[in-house]
């Protein structure tokens, strides 16, 4: 059984695990195209490099609203999981994905208190393309329809979240 | 295949560092007593690339990061932080001494070119926080008490001759308080527990260790191997908080009689010495609660030869001063524990699975000194065909005395 029969159902646990390997899966796909720094980034950092991109379909949207809804628990699940599901349609991603989550299963550590959110979004905006080794086959493929649809998704969401209307 | 030595006739050297403001330095001493100083690098030169080894081992990363910068480790610029081969080719044993910031790095997994081995692999290796440290965990050794000039160690095609008593005895825990690993977790704890004449579970363990002191006053032995099977939580703010998630099957503090003036004894109970991480939701069936180094600094005492942790970052720890590392491996050594296995970071349950069963066959079977033990496991797992990631293997450690 894989973790994704049961999208978009998922405990806080799952999902923190889930967006997390998403991400790192997502930054290790890319190559040389990002580096694994974006892990790393903070909300506010997030909010600063996102802040351009997403005034492209809102003119209005600012800094701090971004970094607000990036911060929400709820409006963070709703961008992880919006990530997710276009993983979820990208086979070779959601196979890996699958796998790695696996992976991590096995650590004998606590669960991940953040849900990486932040880091998540950015990627799935930035990675145009992808190549990934899943078992002992490798796959490739595009990323950048999908990253655009998260935009128009984030786009849309701190704009009916904060009023702020193109 | 090792030859036929006695343990007495071990070459073992120890390595002490020292990382002052601007150079990272080295003293070898050898068996006789003789001393060598080397100065290995410049700290300018280490510390960058070492903080970016921790960050990523230890904080969010990706697979490949957390490969890259181990490999980068392995075959690069950790050379350096070795003394030259030629002043540890002539060692069977190193005894680490890290310094500072290089408690926390693992050295076995350093790259030895002129043996074509990881030095893990090529060397037995214990880590020690203190030369002070080393020394009591020798003190304290019941394998020390046997003459050591008789004990031949065993390998598979010979039995070990002359070996102190295999130890018998061992107690433990495995849970899994999250949930979802519970099978893997039993299963290895049965591995262990089926190599030992007599093994208990949580309820005597747990009283043996944190009741020391019985109304008469008389301490009972503990175990001679001790494991815990179960989650780790490092606590980067307050390490002190740092431990293992168990399971307390005494379902509640334990109370402690105290004699009051007038012959009278009466029953007082600690308050848990730490709420639950706010991340950890514990299963419903079972009182998790967690032990602490914080707690383990107020009561809890052991003689057993090694002790097992084996659970995320129990090697995780902070430097206090006079370069104590603050662990929950560390504590288990000052609370009187000879040896500890622990893990640097995040441990991976089927890697610990494969890996323990050969450690122990190789100690209590072949009767092999504990770091010899633990280099030949290390040897056979990576000799297996797939490759293993670094980060499952290079993060476990042995550290205490290395017999």
């Amino acid at each position: 059984m894989s973790i994704w029969d049961q999208f978009p159902n998922y405990s806080t646990d799952e999902l923190n695990l889930l967006t997390a390997v998403a991400a790192e899966t997502l930054a290790d796909s890319a190559g040389s195209q990002i580096g694994a720094d974006v892990l790393r980034i903070s909300p506010m950092a997030a909010a600063r490099e996102l802040e351009p991109i997403l005034r492209e379909q809102n003119p209005n949207v600012n800094r701090e609203a971004i970094q607000e809804i990036l911060e929400d628990r709820d409006q963070g699940s709703k961008i992880a999981l919006r990530v997710l599901d276009e993983i979820r349609q990208t086979p070779a991603l959601a196979e890996k994905v699958a796998e790695e989550y696996e992976n991590r299963r096995h650590a004998m550590a606590v669960p991940l208190l953040l849900l990486l959110v932040a880091p998540v979004v950015i990627l799935a905006m930035r990675v145009k393309s992808f190549r990934v080794k899943v078992g002992k086959n490798e796959a490739s493929g595009t990323f950048e329809k999908s990253g655009e649809e998260v935009k128009t998704f984030v786009s849309g969401l701190v704009s009916s979240a904060t009023g702020l209307v193109p | 295949m090792a030859e036929a030595r006695a343990v007495s006739q071990l070459r073992v050297g120890a390595v002490q560092y020292f990382v002052g403001n601007e150079t990272v330095h080295a003293t070898v001493t050898a068996h006789d007593g003789g001393q060598t100083a080397f100065r290995l690098c410049a700290l300018s030169d280490c510390l960058w690339n070492v903080r970016r080894l921790l960050d990523t081992v230890e904080g969010p990363s990706s697979p490949n990061e957390r490969e890259d910068s181990l490999r980068s480790f392995a075959h690069e610029w950790g050379r350096a932080l070795l003394p030259p081969y030629s002043a540890l080719r002539e060692f069977d044993v190193l005894v680490l001494i890290p310094h500072y910031i290089l408690h926390f790095v693992p050295l076995h997994a350093v790259w030895i070119e002129e043996e074509n081995a990881y030095l893990g692999a090529a060397r037995a290796v214990s880590y020690n926080s203190s030369a002070t440290q080393f020394c009591r965990s020798v003190d304290r050794n019941p394998a020390r008490q046997h003459d050591l000039s008789r004990w031949i160690p065993g390998a598979a095609d010979r039995n070990p001759v002359g070996a102190p008593p295999v130890p018998k005895l061992c107690g433990g825990e495995a849970v899994d308080v999250i949930g979802g690993l519970t099978p893997a977790y039993r299963d290895l704890a049965k591995s262990i527990a089926s190599r030992f004449q007599k093994s208990y579970g949580p309820e005597i363990m747990r009283f043996n260790i944190k009741h020391p002191y019985s109304e008469g006053g008389v301490r009972e032995p503990t175990y001679e191997t001790l494991y815990l099977i179960s989650h780790g939580y490092y606590d980067p703010v307050l390490p002190v908080n740092s431990g293992l998630l168990l399971d307390n099957p005494l379902g509640g503090t334990i109370s402690r009689p105290i004699r009051v003036p007038g012959g009278k004894v009466v029953h007082a109970r600690d308050l848990p010495f730490r709420e639950l991480p706010t991340e950890v939701t514990p299963r419903s069936d079972c009182h998790a609660e967690m032990m602490t180094i914080g707690e383990l600094q107020i009561e809890g005492f052991t003689d057993t030869e090694l002790v097992a942790l084996l659970g995320c970052s129990t090697g995780a720890g902070h430097v206090l001063s006079g370069d104590t590392v603050e662990s929950i491996a560390y504590q288990w050594l000052k609370l009187g524990a000879a040896s500890v296995i622990a893990s640097l970071w995040t441990l991976d349950i089927r890697f610990i699975t494969r890996w323990m069963p050969v450690f122990l066959d190789q100690w209590l079977g072949c009767r092999q000194p504990k770091a010899v033990a633990w280099q030949e496991a290390l040897a056979v797992i990576l000799n297996q065909p797939d490759p293993l990631p670094y980060y499952d293997w290079a993060s476990v450690q042995l550290l205490g005395d290395w017999l």
